[in-house]
């Protein structure tokens, strides 16, 4: 009986043998795909189970090496005659928990679909391509919350105007510098010293009952809340080298921000220690 | 009378701070609404805990118990919204990050060095150390309260998006 | 001298310039993208960006006579850049 490679499936994934990638294709693929989950601020954890679970759809073995910046990847047959290793650079995009959820979504995809590996490469650019939430939407609620940190803290309706007008000039700034490719670190100086002042205001005219609390929460969108959770929630998971990355750049965020707030109540007088 | 209105104005207000901070960080669309409500039961669990008579817990174990509270919600509304649990969960915390404990240690350090004298230096050093060590035990409680749900729940959490 | 007030001010005018120059721009490229569109012209002109303040490369704040060049057959890239 003649047999054709198309009739060879694979016992595992059931898919014809010649639309299973090869492990250097599944490599490639799958250090481009960490590289994006991690910087959209996934945990090492759901990074492992995601890249686990592609590699096991397409009947191949991974290990990994999780750096703070790099992927290190290796892509194995399952008997380990054939392997491929790559590093890829972590792509340093803003957090998005949509495109970490797509991401997930895909890796079940192809777990349960069992989808050829071609669908999987464009449904993955598909996904990279995903644009950001509109920027004035951003700003509004970004500014809304930080209004409604104020109230939570204890502030009057005055002081909340203050924090939301304050939070808007600050954002917006911040979205401009961030346009422009300035340093991260530089950004958060400014924008907490441009905040801090504007903070200040109810304190400077006399008004309200509550200026301390105004200037405190006027600076608290900065805060870099979810590396923070990130880089415990990686301890946890003993991915030490990792946590500590992250924990060490949200350190450093907030030292900025303590920079540009610890300025701004200098030049406006304001004793908060 | 007066606890309930608190309680219904501090849940309210993480709900709206929750939504604004979850925008940042780029959510699915869907999931604004479940980080509101999960965020607004979290937050006013803490502010129960913390200032009713009957508890009058510390602020490190409120925000444990309230965290706890927080995973277990995102856990079993991740299958609803669709999105792994990390989505409507971090969001969620995030009205409940100690900011200004953050940077009010790091001004005592600033302060610290700028001032010269040992009494002035002791205060201020006291300052950045309970400050800087309630922020990180306040992060530590939150992280193991929100991720404990996740490990015992972990069929529901890591094929939320299935 | 009020420092507080004169910080504020500046501040403020500063943030109400900086929305109000935007706008402007933003406006000016909109009315130069339909000029375009209705006029069909096909020379394309790009403009470089002039950044006021850039960080510049080692190799340019650095340089000393008698450093490889770049373009020199001898230059290996022996730096980070």
């Amino acid at each position: 009986m003649d047999t054709t490679i198309s009739d060879i499936v694979s016992a595992k994934t059931m898919l014809p043998v010649k639309t299973q990638p090869t492990c250097r294709q599944l490599c490639l693929f799958l250090s481009e795909y960490a590289a994006w989950l991690l910087g959209c601020g996934a945990t090492c954890i759901r990074l492992e189970k995601n890249v686990n679970r592609i590699a096991e759809a397409f009947d191949k073995h991974v290990d990994m090496c999780i750096m703070p910046r790099h992927i290190h990847l290796t892509v194995s047959s399952h008997d380990r005659h054939i392997s491929f290793t790559a590093i890829s650079s972590i792509r340093c995009k803003a957090i998005s928990f949509d495109i970490n959820t797509r991401l997930s979504r895909l890796s079940w995809e192809i777990a349960d679909e069992k989808i050829d590996f071609t669908q999987v490469q464009h449904r993955f650019e598909v996904i990279t391509k995903t644009p950001p939430a509109n920027k004035w939407l951003v700003l509004f609620l970004a500014s809304a919350a930080n209004a409604s940190f104020c109230r939570l803290f204890g502030g009057d309706l005055l002081a909340m105007g203050i924090v939301f007008v304050a939070t808007l000039a600050g954002f917006y700034l911040k979205q401009i510098l961030t346009e422009n490719k300035v340093d991260v670190r530089i950004v958060f100086i400014i924008c907490a010293f441009v905040s801090s002042v504007l903070g200040a205001t109810d304190g400077l005219f006399g008004l309200g009952t509550t200026p301390g609390v105004a200037i405190g929460t006027s600076v608290l969108y900065l805060v870099p809340g979810i590396p923070f959770l990130n880089s415990f929630s990686d301890m946890l998971d003993r991915h030490y080298v990792c946590a500590f990355s992250r924990f060490m750049d949200a350190m450093i965020l907030t030292a900025c921000l303590s920079i540009g707030l610890c300025g701004g109540m200098f030049m406006m007088n304001v004793d908060m220690f | 009378m007066y606890m309930f209105s608190q309680f219904f104005q501090d849940a309210l207000f993480a709900a709206i701070a929750a939504i604004g901070f979850a925008a940042i960080s780029n959510p699915p669309k869907r999931a604004y609404l479940y980080c509101a409500i999960i965020a607004a039961i979290g937050h006013s669990t803490r502010f129960l805990l913390m200032s009713t008579p009957a508890f009058h817990l510390h602020i490190v174990l409120a925000t444990t118990i309230a965290s706890f509270i927080i995973g277990i919600l995102a856990v079993l509304f991740s299958p609803l919204a669709k999105t792994p649990a990390e989505t409507c969960l971090f969001p969620s915390l995030l009205p409940m990050i100690p900011g200004m404990y953050a940077y009010r240690a790091f001004g005592g350090l600033a302060m610290c060095i700028y001032n010269g004298g040992e009494n002035d230096f002791s205060h201020y050093f006291y300052l950045f150390a309970n400050n800087g060590l309630t922020c990180l035990f306040i992060l530590l409680g939150m992280t193991i309260g929100a991720t404990i749900p996740i490990f015992i729940f972990k069929k529901i959490s890591f094929q939320a998006t299935r | 001298m009020n420092v507080p007030l004169i910080t504020w001010v500046c501040i403020a005018v500063a943030m109400i310039m900086l929305v109000l120059i935007r706008i402007f721009l933003s406006a000016h490229e909109h009315m130069k993208e339909s000029n375009k569109l209705t006029s069909h012209s096909h020379v394309a002109v790009a403009r470089p960006r002039h950044k006021i303040l850039e960080i510049g490369n080692e190799r340019e704040e650095f340089f000393a006579p008698g450093d490889r060049l770049p373009g020199n057959p001898d230059y290996y890239g022996d730096d980070d850049n």
